[in-house]
């Protein structure tokens, strides 16, 4: 074969791959219909189907439609476009996850400690689920979009199937950390661990899917740092994050990422990267700050509104 | 899910040096021209060739060797 046919195989092997990564980051994507169908897949990611905004996505979309319409927006987003477009894909690098972890006596301490997060935004029309974890006495972390513009009925459910009234008292949507208030939850408080670092094997549990408790094997890929905005898809902030290699599904986000251990290497993000068994997790150093502040607050606060369906 | 044989281009690609790749997914994913990817890179369109061809050639090199 000569070097340019296989220069050739090569570029059509590449569209190829391409293209099916496309085709998954579409799927899903019933109502935005444009032209051209990368623009289409872009926009997708701007106005994510699930109530998670995204983080990385969102910015990298922008970036992606800029170079898409051909704007001239210069060097610094063709950059960024490439870089945090094809961020997740260097997942594929990392071996899969042990099938083993979620079985671990660390993980399976931290069970009870892991509730379901259930609330509804009558003025929205929405019931929102998602995960949190129990980080300090009585007091429940999780993403702020699974609480945004929730007015009724906020409750956290233990793995055993009790159920709490919860308040929220911290609410960051620049952050996408919340935390609530659970009078009589006395399950033991997780502890946090800033040691994670790439191929490192953990857990992603929650309640994803309505589902009960669930522990799903996942492997670190890196530590990103997300350029994105808030839920609310407003403004700029960069978060840092780790790149997993796991199935995360809806109802996961704001649950732990934990270690074999039992510890937090970091919280659950609902993000579609593009790549099926890739997700992203807030880091724990990430999420310190916030959760330190908030561990003995009491007093509610608002939830602000929805984010966008 | 995405096949082995996808997976395994697509990890190549993301090893590859940002240069490179970023040519490469300019030229093959949004399906730009030589004389487009320049104007997006600033480069001028004879570096957008040759990096394509060398990003291509680094692809097939890499692809032997995990297959």
């Amino acid at each position: 074969m000569t070097g340019q046919d296989e220069s050739t195989r090569t570029a059509e092997r590449l569209k190829d791959a391409l293209g099916a990564a496309a085709d998954l980051m579409a799927a899903g994507d019933g109502t935005v219909r444009a032209r051209d169908p990368k623009v289409r897949h872009a926009r997708w990611w701007l106005f994510p189907a699930s109530a998670a905004a995204s983080v990385a996505a969102v910015a990298a979309a922008v970036a992606l439609v800029v170079v898409a319409v051909g704007h001239p927006a210069g060097n610094t987003a063709g950059r960024t476009v490439t870089a945090a477009f094809f961020g997740p894909v260097h997942l594929v690098n990392v071996s899969a996850p042990d099938p083993a972890a979620p079985n671990s006596p660390g993980v399976q301490a931290a069970r009870s400690s892991v509730v379901k997060i259930l609330g509804s935004a009558p003025e929205c029309g929405r019931q929102i689920e998602g995960s949190g974890f129990v980080y300090a006495p009585q007091h429940v972390i999780t993403a702020a979009h699974d609480v945004a513009g929730i007015t009724r009925g906020q409750t956290a459910t233990t793995a055993g199937g009790v159920t709490y009234r919860a308040t929220v008292v911290f609410y960051d949507p620049r952050t996408d950390i919340a935390v609530l208030d659970v009078p009589g939850l006395n399950a033991a408080p997780l502890r946090f661990s800033t040691q994670a670092s790439p191929s490192d094997n953990a857990v992603v549990a929650g309640y994803p899917l309505d589902l009960a408790f669930t522990a799903a094997p996942a492997r670190i890929a890196e530590v990103l740092r997300a350029e994105g905005t808030n839920i609310y898809q407003a403004g700029h902030v960069d978060r840092q994050v780790y790149e997993i290699r796991a199935l995360v599904q809806p109802g996961d986000s704001g649950g732990p990422l934990l270690s074999p251990s039992g510890t937090v290497d970091g919280m659950v993000q609902q993000v579609n990267a593009g790549v099926p068994d890739t997700g992203f997790a807030l880091t724990a150093s990430y999420i310190q700050a916030d959760a330190e502040t908030a561990a003995s607050a009491t007093a509610p606060v608002s939830t602000q509104g929805c984010t966008l369906p | 899910m995405l096949s082995e044989d996808r997976r395994q281009v697509l990890a190549a690609l993301a090893a590859l040096p940002p240069r490179r790749r970023e040519v490469l997914v300019l030229r093959f994913y949004l399906e730009l021209s030589e004389a487009e990817t320049a104007a997006v890179l600033r480069i001028s369109p004879g570096t957008v060739k040759s990096t394509t061809s060398r990003g291509l050639a680094a692809l097939a090199r890499a692809l032997k060797e995990t297959s």
